[in-house]
């Protein structure tokens, strides 16, 4: 009788944690989607900021132009200024609009593909010389489908840009390696470290949308990010792993 | 000689050698074992010596209830620190700490009250009271901290199935077993065979464990 309690309580332990283990995973998927949700407004007020205040203010500028013509089309000389002030200002335009679809989806990523764009990245970063990135590679040939691609690229941008703002690094190093089994990204640096203990209680703040954004970039390809903070002389690093039979 | 005496026989060397399951899966799968495996594995590869030394004495006509004693002492012991794994609070650990003392108080106790060479029914009541609370925590411990996506994918859970079920079923065959073996000796049998049916099952539900944590994803 003693035993058959026993297992009965067993039995309700196990419906009862599962539950709650569902109503977690609930509430976090939740989190999440109002993180992106969140992002995505804030990335395009940024988007229609822009364009508002220097497109807009371009194209304001060729229309004061084109008025300008109009009012004097007799003058040759005035004509030819303007038209080549206007020039000047639509090529600009041109540069912003580039800029804008730059940042909307990195156009390197279809044309050069993951490896070579998350290179160029490392290139861009390291000229601007704030930070030295390196970016190592076990295979020349990593090729990864598009959208794990671009997905891995924006999780790599968001983790650069914490490094540098939280981190305090001026060297970072990543590192592609991909076998048969799974796919990592290791990005070590010597700056402050975080442990993945750390990120969920900041994710479980308010504050922590960037990283709640980066979890869900993370769970759209199945990757898994891990934090280390580096003890015993190591370099603090941060690795994303993609397991090959969970991608698609 | 008692009804079913061939059955219970039979029930006490399976039990016997049921300790092998848990040995050989420990071994597939120790690269993976983290220091609370170690601990249970350690316990396990303890038990089964103590069992082959029981045994022998046994076959030797040589009293072997002082072994208990060495067991209950060494699970205390190995248990004890397999639950500071498993909770990892300085607080909780020394809670423990004070516990496996007061248990020692205990054994001594029942040594000099029961002699040597008798089953050490105090100790053992006090040891399975004592595992029982530390079980019964550590699932309270995993309901607080639900970390496993699927709960029966959990070692932990297994081992500590493991060490409810056995320390529980044993409380009760412990409290009387001093008094039945000198009363009914005709019942003591079947209340051994109950005792080889529960080291079956703990040595499953410890297998089972070992299983998840060799199988487990890092």
């Amino acid at each position: 009788m003693g035993m058959l309690i026993l297992v009965v309580s067993i039995i309700l332990f196990v419906v009862y944690y599962q539950k709650k283990v569902l109503a977690q995973k609930n509430n976090f998927q939740r989190q999440l989607l109002s993180a992106t949700v969140d992002v995505q407004e804030k990335e395009r007020e940024r988007i229609a900021k822009n364009v508002h205040d220097d497109l807009g203010m371009k194209l304001s500028v060729i229309r004061q132009g084109f008025q300008k013509i109009m009012r004097n089309t007799e003058s040759k000389e005035l004509i030819i200024g303007v038209a080549s002030e206007n020039i000047q200002v639509i090529d600009d335009s041109i540069d912003i609009v580039r800029n804008v679809a730059k940042e909307l989806f990195p156009p390197g990523l279809v044309k050069l593909g993951f490896t070579k764009s998350l290179a160029e990245l490392c290139k861009q970063i390291t000229n601007a010389g704030q930070l030295t990135v390196s970016f190592m590679q076990n295979n020349s040939e990593i090729k990864l489908p598009e959208k794990t691609g671009l997905q891995l690229y924006r999780v790599t941008q968001e983790l650069l840009n914490n490094i540098i703002k939280h981190g305090g690094a001026t060297e970072v190093r990543i590192d592609l390696q991909r076998n048969e089994m799974h796919t990592s990204l290791t990005i070590t640096h010597n700056g402050k470290g975080i442990s993945s203990a750390e990120i969920n209680k900041l994710m479980n703040e308010e504050k922590g949308t960037g990283l709640k954004s980066l979890e869900s970039r993370a769970q759209l390809i199945n990757a898994a990010i891990n934090y280390e903070t580096g003890n015993n002389g190591q370099k603090p690093f941060i690795e994303v792993h993609i397991g090959h039979e969970e991608k698609n | 000689m008692p009804d079913n005496y061939g059955f219970y026989i039979f029930l006490l060397y399976l039990s016997l050698f049921s300790i092998i399951f848990p040995i050989i899966i420990g071994i597939a799968g120790r690269k993976k074992f983290q220091q609370k495996e170690k601990i249970l594995y350690t316990l396990i590869l303890l038990s089964a010596v103590i069992e082959i030394i029981i045994y022998c004495l046994f076959k030797s006509h040589i009293n072997n209830l002082f072994m208990s004693r060495i067991q209950g002492i060494a699970e205390v012991i190995l248990l004890s620190l397999f639950f500071s794994q498993v909770f990892s609070s300085s607080k909780i650990t020394l809670l423990i700490k004070l516990f496996v003392y007061v248990f020692f108080g205990i054994a001594a106790f029942d040594l000099y009250l029961n002699g040597f060479n008798s089953i050490d029914n105090i100790s053992l009541t006090a040891e399975c009271i004592l595992l029982m609370i530390y079980s019964l925590f550590a699932f309270f411990h995993l309901l607080q901290n639900p970390v496993y996506d699927n709960i029966l994918s959990a070692p932990l859970f297994w081992f500590n199935t493991a060490i409810l079920t056995y320390f529980s079923g044993n409380l009760f065959l412990f409290v009387f077993s001093n008094y039945l073996e000198n009363h009914f000796a005709k019942v003591s049998p079947a209340l051994w065979g109950i005792h080889s049916l529960l080291n079956i099952v703990f040595y499953f539900l410890i297998s089972t464990g070992f299983w998840k944590t060799a199988t487990q994803r890092i």
